[in-house]
Formats: C-alpha cells, structure tokens, sequence
C-alpha cells in the first residue's frame, strides 16, 4: 500500500512543475524512512490494542504467567475463518470446532479414544447380520429450546444430511438412504443399512452424524433451511451459540440446562488471528489459552518451548502428508518413475529437520496406532543411485521437468518442496513448484490438473476403510480425493469385500494387502506420520487431542487453574 | 549539467548505490559466497557468522547469496515493466495529445479508467487472475503502469503542438506521423523519462509487495519480498532472516528515487 500513496504524490508533484530542491529530497527519505517505521509499531499497536480490549485479562503483562485472570472464560486463537454452522453442510474444521459444541450426536469420540462412546443413545443393539442397529436415546436429553431429543429428531437429523448432499451426506452414500429410519417409539429408532458396513458405528460419532432440532424443518424454505441455520444453534450441545462477528470472534456460551455434566468454561471465545506470530504475542502475554494446532511451524514451537507459563503439547496423531502422483499424467504413469520419486525422497531429514521430530516415517495412508496398519510394507529409503538407476530403466535417463503444487501459508509444506527440488535436481528432475491459495488449490488437484501435489490427510474416523476408499477406489478419482488417480481393479475388488466384511480378521488381512499392493505401485509418496502439537499456557487443564479430530478441542471438559 | 550531478551528494549516493546494485547483478555468480538455492538442513536458522555473513534461512540456504542473486530478479522485473510501460505510453499520449478530438477522447478516458484504481489493488487482482508467478507480477504492473506516462506526455504534448518548429514542419508538408516521430516525441521524453527513473524503484517496491503476498516469486526463487514473507513467523527468534531482503529493498528504492530525483534536477526544463 504505502507505495502506490508514495508514487502518486510523486507523479502530482511532476504536474505541479514545482522545482524539487535538496531539502525536499531529504524530506522524501525521511517520508520513506517514516513509513517503514510507522509500519513496524503498527504491528505493536495492534498487540496493545488487542490486550486493551481484553476481555478476559485487566492487567496482563506484569503478571502474564502466574495465574489466569478469570478461570471460567477460555480464549482460543485460529487463522481459519469459519464459513457457516450448517451441522450437516460444512466441511470445514474451523466449523467442526463449533458444531461440535452445539450438537450431540448418536454416539461420540471423547479424549484421546478413537472408539466410540454412548452419548444421545445410552446403548444399542447391532443384529447378527451387521444390517439392523436399534438405538435406545436418553430421556432426560433435550434440545436448547427444551424440547425433546426424540427418534424423530434422529430421523429428521439423517434424512436432513442425506437431502442436504453436501459433506455429510458422502459419509452415508451407500449406506444409509431416506428408508433406513424406522421410528419404534419416541426414543427407539432403528436403522436398517442398504449393505453390511462394518464402521457404520463409528460413522455416528463424527460431525456428520449432529442431531439438530427437527423444528428447522419450518424454515427450511427452498435450500432446506441452509441459509437460516448458517449462524444459528439449533443443537442440544454443551454449549451454545452466543454471538458471532464474522472473521473476528465468535463466542459460546455454556448450556446451564444441559441434560450431561454442565462444563466449566462459561464462556469460550473463538479468536480469528490472521498472523500466527500476533497469536503468539497473545498466547505469551496470557490473553490467549490455547492456538489451533495447525497454526504455527515446528521452528516457533521450539523456540517456545522454554517460555515461562507455556506448555507444547505433543501427542500422538493420525495425520498423514501426502504427495499425491497424478497417474494419468506422463512420464508419471510409469510405475519406474514413480519408484524412482519415492526414492527420492529425504524422509530422515523431513521428520528431523523440518519437523523437527514431531513427525515419523511411515508406510501407507493407514497411520501407526490405526486398526488395518501395515507394518510390514517395505519403506523406500533415500537412495538418489538408485532413483537414478530406475529413471535409466524407464528411459528418462536425461530427466524431465515436474510441477509440484502446494498451498499457501504452510511454512512445512514450502520447506519439504524446495527440500524435494534441491534433490530432485541431483537426479535430473527438475521440479518447479507452484503455490496456490487453498480454494484453487482443491479446485486444480480435484479436476486432475496437477502432477504432484502435496497435501495431508486426517481421518474422521478411524477405519482403514475411510482412508483407502478414498484414497485408492477408482471411483474416488479426482473430487472423491483419489488424487493419484489410481485405478487398480484389484484394490477395487478388495475394498469392496472390505466394506461387506463383519469379520475384523479378514478385514485386516484386505487392508494391508491393499497397503502392499499400493507400496509397490506408488500412486502416493507419505513423508511422514505427523505428531500433534499444540501451544498452550501451562493453566490449561484436561486438554486431551484425539488422534484424528486433531481439530477437536474439548472446551466442555477443560478447567483454567 | 556535469558540474550538477557532481554537487548533489544525494544524487551521487543514489548513482553510487544503483550502480553497487547493478554490479552484484551482473556479477552475482562470481560474488556470492554460496549457491542461493542450496538447501542445507544441517544447518538452518544460523545467525550471522564469518561463514554466513548474513546468516541462514529456514531451510539453511545462506541468505547473503540469495540477497546478491535477488538483485537480478528485482532489476529484471524493474526495467522490463519499465521498458514495456514506457513506449506503450509514450506513443499513446503523443497519439492523444496530437490528435486531439475523439482519439483523445477515447485513449485519455481509458487511461482514466486505470488511473481511477489503486495501482496495487488492480496489480494484485491481475496477477492473482493469472496465477501466481514472477512472469504474471511483471505484466499485472507494466499493465498498471503504462497510463502515468500517456498524462505526462500528452500535457507536454500539448503544450508543443502549436509551437513554431511544429508548425514550420506541417507547413513544409511533414505527415503527421513523421512530425509525430521526428518534432513531438523527442521533445515530450524527457519528463517522461524522468518519470520512468523514478518508477524504477516502485516498481521493484511492488513486485516486493506482490511476493509477499504470495502473488510473485515462486520458492525457491530468492525474490526479496518472497524472502520477507517466509521469515516473518520466525522473525523473533532469527531477525536476521527478515532485516537483510529488508534493508535490501529499502537500498534499491532508495537508491533509484534519489538518482531519479537528481535526474530531474539535471533534464527537466522547467527546473531551470
């Protein structure tokens, strides 16, 4: 900005045909000098202005690291904007967040447990043949207005994702339709499945499965009530909605009613920090509890570690990065060429130096810790001779150019591509790399216009099932997220028997086949198996991180002290 | 005129660090220390040494390299949107001024149009539409830049048009392309030209600007403002990653805004 100001004021100055004498000279540089330094305490006004506001703290600063200042308000920062609240329509973890909050489910993951947990439904019975499950909901729940949760809440909630067609509805495509629901009583549902699928269960207990109040269903108008429930709760979660400024604040506040344990924090603020190092200036001086865990980058989370009154929490995660190799693309649909990339590849130095120990090597889209996780597969280790030597055997021995496609405002992806490509280089590829804004990003990678392109992958439940359906079915191609755009009639084959299975014991011997089968072929390179690690200040208590919702904050269950 | 430029001192420290920035151009492969575009993860983040006199970036590249070969893509981007805005509104406003009438009408209006958005707003949108890459950045700003030189020549234009040179050769029976070429335009350049010395170092600053955003330079290309943007997350723990491409941008402006002003001093007629 200043220098579009700066170069208009020069150019009415050539009109004004005023002689510029050695002064007004100065007087420029001294302009010049002047904005460089407005900009910098810009920065710092900001902070102050900020912490002026504060809500939660009066006098931070002086006494920043000993004690919170108000126990039962918790402040959370993200650079993610939140699109809408739509339980069945977002697909965004900003709004996972949220809707979380606001909304029960059937079933629910709770702290670190990647199985499932009675919530709406105290119990429920699964037939013999994996196709009928009953659901016995709990009496005392009830919605924010009051009323009931009833099996016709659970109804109205399915068929709503199911006609909605949006995120939600993905998870039950062939599983469930408008005809599964059979009401038995006011707190009786039964589901009959379209086919046995195994993680059926496990389904229920992510964000797709919230139950909303069925009187949404009056403002439905013609997008099935979309746009009225965009900024609205109509849940009967532990929280609820209080008040929203869009890309600022949005505030929930506790369900004093709540049929299960009312939460401490009384109050949680969502903060939209757009600058993750503003957001570490809060967190630092105490105005900030917690920041959301994709924001900042190894490096500042190192040189955190030894701040007073902060703690950096690592744990376990089922993140995977990927590098999706577009198939259909030549010379990348010679499966030589594709070895000869994953063995290309400096995974020691990613998860050392770039991640600085909080990621590992891994061998497949399934993570370590995951049932169906293939330990076996043969690792490609980091070996240019012999990418080299296979490049020779494919015929592009005098190598080729490649384009990588990575998004923007990811310090780690930036640093693993310009890794790539200095080594890449060694053995006559030459890789340029193209950073695009998240938006196009999806848009180019789903519609196939990409060679390679890195990206990550967190399941929302955890069956082997979810990553590989969609990582590695052919009708996954493109929008479903086969990124690879592979095509193996086998793999098919064994995915679909997958799915049909009851028994867990074959399922896993076709699930670490198929990691086999995919380790050979190498539609997709994974540097590495990502650690969770959160910022937060040392006050923050019962704060746990589920392995895959790694977006999952339990406001509902942490104290301040 | 020479015993001018002599006096100045501010002129002459601008000419000192424009011709300091050119040389490293030329001679970045011979100056450089190291390879800019090395990765060494061993050693990142280090702060500056004897052997990485200004340190090393997130990935370990040494940053006084990718400082010295970044004057190459600065200088490239800088004369080349100039080069090509330059001639573009030179002719143009020469055409208006000439002309005058509808002709004028229609090219003056047009310019209006780019002149009514800020430069940046409409550079950021062009370049952003085009996808991101240096080649976009430096046609979104000779395409925001052409307009400034259409004014300035065609008010000089207009201020010639009539004088008695023009007139002695439209009535020796000169067409009006070759008074155009042969009366008008030499003598409009020079304030335009003044100009485009000026642009020089606002163009670098907002092809900066566009890297930052994310909108120029493409890793690992070791564009100034790219190098500003990557650093700004660690810029507490490792400055030196953010203050040297910093100090280097304000350098080139710098240098180029007090050659451009002393140019003025030195050619515009009307400073005399």
């Amino acid at each position: 900005m200043p220098s579009s100001i700066i170069g208009n004021t020069i150019k009415n100055d050539q009109f004004g045909g005023k002689p510029m004498n050695k002064s007004r000279l100065l007087g420029k540089a001294m302009s010049l000098l002047l904005i460089v330094m407005l900009a910098l305490t810009g920065c710092n006004k900001y902070n102050q202005e900020s912490s002026g506001e504060g809500n939660t703290s009066e006098n931070n600063g002086t006494n920043a690291s000993a004690k919170p200042s108000d126990p039962n308000v918790f402040n959370f920062a993200t650079n993610q904007d939140i699109p809408h609240l739509d339980p069945h329509g977002t697909s965004a973890n900003t709004s996972f967040r949220v809707t979380y909050m606001l909304y029960d489910r059937l079933v629910t993951y709770d702290g670190t447990d990647t199985e499932v947990k009675p919530q709406l439904a105290e119990k429920w019975d699964i037939s013999d043949d994996g196709l009928t499950y009953t659901f016995y909901l709990n009496k005392e729940a009830k919605f924010h207005d009051g009323t009931p949760v009833t099996a016709e809440a659970v109804k109205y909630s399915f068929t709503r994702a199911i006609d909605v067609g949006k995120s939600a509805a993905g998870q039950f495509k062939g599983v469930i339709n408008k005809d599964s629901f059979e009401i038995v009583d006011d707190h009786t549902i039964k589901i009959k499945l379209e086919q046995p699928f195994a993680p059926f269960i496990k389904t229920l207990g992510t964000v797709f499965g919230n139950i909303v109040n069925p009187k949404l269903a009056e403002h439905h108008g013609d997008d099935l009530g979309e746009s009225y429930i965009a900024d609205k709760d109509m849940g009967s979660g532990p929280y609820v909605l209080e008040s929203w400024d869009r890309g600022q604040k949005l505030v929930l506040k506790a369900n004093e009613d709540y049929w299960g344990t009312s939460p401490t924090m009384k109050t949680v603020n969502i903060q939209i920090v757009n600058e993750p190092s503003t957001a570490r200036l809060m967190l630092e001086k105490g105005e900030i509890d917690l920041i959301d865990d994709t924001m900042l980058s190894p490096d500042v989370m190192k040189q955190m570690e030894d701040t007073e009154g902060i703690e950096i929490v690592k744990s376990p995660g089922y993140a995977i990065d990927d590098i999706a190799i577009n198939m259909e693309k030549e010379p990348l649909d010679n499966v030589k060429v594709r070895q000869a990339l994953a063995y290309a590849v400096n995974y020691d130095s990613i998860n050392k130096d770039i991640l600085l120990d909080a990621g590992k090597r891994v061998g497949g889209i399934i993570p370590e810790g995951m049932f169906g996780y293939n330990p076996d597969v043969k690792l490609y280790d980091f070996d240019l001779e012999k990418a080299k030597a296979l490049l020779k055997e494919a015929g592009y021995e005098k190598g080729f150019d490649l384009e990588l496609l990575i998004s923007e405002n990811n310090e780690v992806r930036k640093n693993i591509a310009v890794m790539m490509q200095s080594d890449l280089k060694q053995i006559g590829i030459n890789l340029n790399i193209k950073t695009l804004a998240w938006p196009t990003f999806l848009e180019t990678v789903t519609s196939g216009g990409h060679q390679l392109a890195l990206a990550s992958w967190t399941p929302d439940y955890p069956d082997p099932d979810y990553n590989l359906w969609y990582f590695a079915h052919s009708s996954s191609k493109g929008p479903g997220f086969n990124l690879a755009y592979f095509d193996n009639k086998n793999v098919d084959q064994l995915l679909e028997e997958g799915r049909k299975t009851v028994d867990e014991n074959r399922r896993e011997e076709i699930y670490k086949e198929i990691q086999t089968i995919m380790n050979d072929e190498v539609p997709y390179i994974f540097p590495s198996q990502r650690l969770v690690e959160v910022a937060k200040r040392e006050w923050v208590k019962g704060f746990e991180i589920n392995p895959m919702n790694t977006w999952y904050v339990p406001f509902q269950k942490i104290t301040k002290e | 005129m020479v015993r001018r430029v002599f006096l100045s001192p501010l002129t002459m420290l601008g000419l000192f660090i424009v011709v300091m920035i050119v040389i490293l151009a030329i001679f970045a492969p011979w100056i450089a220390p190291n390879d800019p575009l090395q990765v060494n993860l061993g050693q990142k983040l280090l702060p500056p040494s004897s052997e990485h006199l200004f340190g090393t970036d997130e990935v370990g590249r040494d940053i006084l390299s990718r400082i010295i070969f970044g004057t190459r893509i600065s200088l490239k981007i800088g004369f080349l949107v100039v080069i090509i805005a330059f001639p573009i509104g030179t002719i143009l406003g020469a055409i208006a001024g000439y002309a005058g009438g509808a002709v004028d009408q229609v090219i003056m209006r047009i310019t209006d149009i780019f002149l009514s958005f800020p430069g940046i707003i409409l550079s950021m949108s062009i370049a952003a539409a085009l996808g991101p890459s240096i080649e976009n950045v430096l046609l979104a700003l000779a395409v925001t830049w052409w307009p400034w030189y259409t004014r300035i020549v065609r008010s000089s234009v207009l201020s010639i048009k009539n004088s008695e040179f023009v007139e002695s050769a439209r009535a020796l029976g000169a067409s009006p392309i070759r008074i155009l070429i042969k009366e008008i335009i030499p003598n409009t350049i020079g304030p335009a030209s003044i100009q485009a010395s000026l642009d020089l170092g606002f163009v670098i600053l907002s092809a900066a600007g566009l890297s930052f955003i994310g909108l120029g330079a493409q890793p690992p290309s070791p564009e100034w403002g790219a190098m500003l943007s990557s650093s700004r997350e660690i810029l507490r723990d490792a400055w030196w990653s953010a203050t040297f491409p910093g100090i280097a941008i304000l350098l080139t402006v710098l240098g180029f805004n007090l050659l451009g002003d002393g140019l003025r001093d030195l050619l515009d007629p009307k400073n005399r």
